[in-house]
């Protein structure tokens, strides 16, 4: 149950990202999270929409893309992707087979609502 | 309107953890962090550790536990440092509580830094702390599934430990089917079989801690 701490970070950087944009509200997120995250995506899903009450990431809808392992046969040298961690090559059908990747976790996208009293000039104080 | 971005989510505490790697470095301090579920005898493990190792190196504890000190306080026993960390429910500690545990901790009279998780197999695998190695630590009673359920921690960790080993002939516990996952994610990680109760295999295991030090040392 680490869901709460990454949707405190997911919020964290959402928000920001949003606020660099002038959003208003943020409509949906998109997500994309290696299996090594070990995330539950109903979870996180429950973790965002608790955390984001009150704020314009309220009702947002959370695209939870899972990424999956990358394999390397040692045996044949096919590259491929692999889904757990019991798979076979595909090419040889050894079962020596590297695994990689997994640790993503990052925001991919945002839908959002620009504000009304958006100056097109937010986060550029220093223009003229 | 529809934004695109790619950043990394957990990019704050991926620098927190690697602000606390670089603290630790700087003092060539070595860190350990221990991952198993509850009861699977981490504590002892590091007691059975210090009580070997104390007298060749400086070594200090981060305890962390969701609610409870009594882990600290057995640890405490051993008469070295050793700083608790209260998690207050959160199933694993992350880089910012270990940041501030060092802050407790005298650094420059230090070699060796043992990191007890909070008891949880899954989730603390997913947070870098800024330590050198993470072990998982399974025990015999746990079942001889736990590899091949938990291929996470198999993955994350550089070394892993068997514990209570002792307890071998009270349950259906078949090696094979513990180590074949292991063999076939890492083949070659290093597993020590061993009983804090009997004294069993620790030695081995201090051994490559102490293997993996001067490792460090070497560079
Ligand atoms: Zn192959």
């Amino acid at each position: 149950m680490h869901e709460f701490s990454l949707a405190e970070s997911l919020l964290k950087v959402a928000l920001e990202e949003a606020e660099k944009h002038g959003a208003s509200r943020i409509l949906r997120i998109r997500v994309r999270a290696g299996k090594l995250m070990g995330v539950v995506p109903e979870l996180l899903d429950f973790a965002v929409k608790s955390l984001s009450e009150g704020t314009i990431a309220e009702g947002a809808v959370l695209e939870l893309e899972e990424v999956e392992f990358k394999g390397h046969c040692r045996n044949c040298g096919a590259h491929f992707s692999v889904e757990d961690f019991w798979e076979v090559c595909p090419r040889c059908g050894s079962d020596e087979i590297d695994i990689s990747g997994g640790n993503e976790f990052d925001l991919i996208g945002l839908e959002i609502e620009e504000g009304e009293i958006e100056d097109g000039n937010k986060g550029c104080k220093e223009d003229p | 309107m529809e934004i695109k971005v790619v950043r990394k989510i957990l990019e704050a505490s991926i620098r927190v953890a690697e602000a606390n790697r670089r603290i630790l470095k700087e003092r060539d301090i070595r860190s350990f962090n221990f991952i198993g579920s509850p009861g699977a005898g981490k504590t002892s493990l590091i007691v059975k550790i210090i009580e070997k190792l104390k007298k060749y190196y400086r070594i200090a504890v981060i305890e962390g536990d969701l609610a409870t000190v009594r882990d600290a306080e057995v640890i405490a026993k051993t008469n070295v440092p050793v700083v608790q960390i209260n998690t207050e429910g959160a199933c694993h500690l992350d880089a910012n509580l270990v940041g501030k545990a060092l802050e407790e901790l005298p650094l420059e009279s230090i070699d060796i830094l043992f990191i007890e998780n909070v008891g949880n197999l899954v989730c603390p695998t997913a947070f870098d702390l800024g330590e050198d190695i993470k072990i998982g630590v399974l025990s015999v009673p746990e079942g001889d599934d736990k590899p091949e359920k938990y291929p996470v921690i198999v993955k994350a960790s550089k070394g892993i430990v068997l514990n209570k080993i002792d307890m071998l002939p009270y349950f259906k516990f078949d090696k094979e089917r513990f180590y074949s996952p292991i063999r076939k994610l890492a083949p070659d990680m290093p597993v020590f079989e061993v009983s804090c109760e009997t004294g069993e295999g620790i030695d081995e295991f201090v051994d490559w801690i102490i293997s993996k030090i001067r490792k460090e040392e070497a560079r």
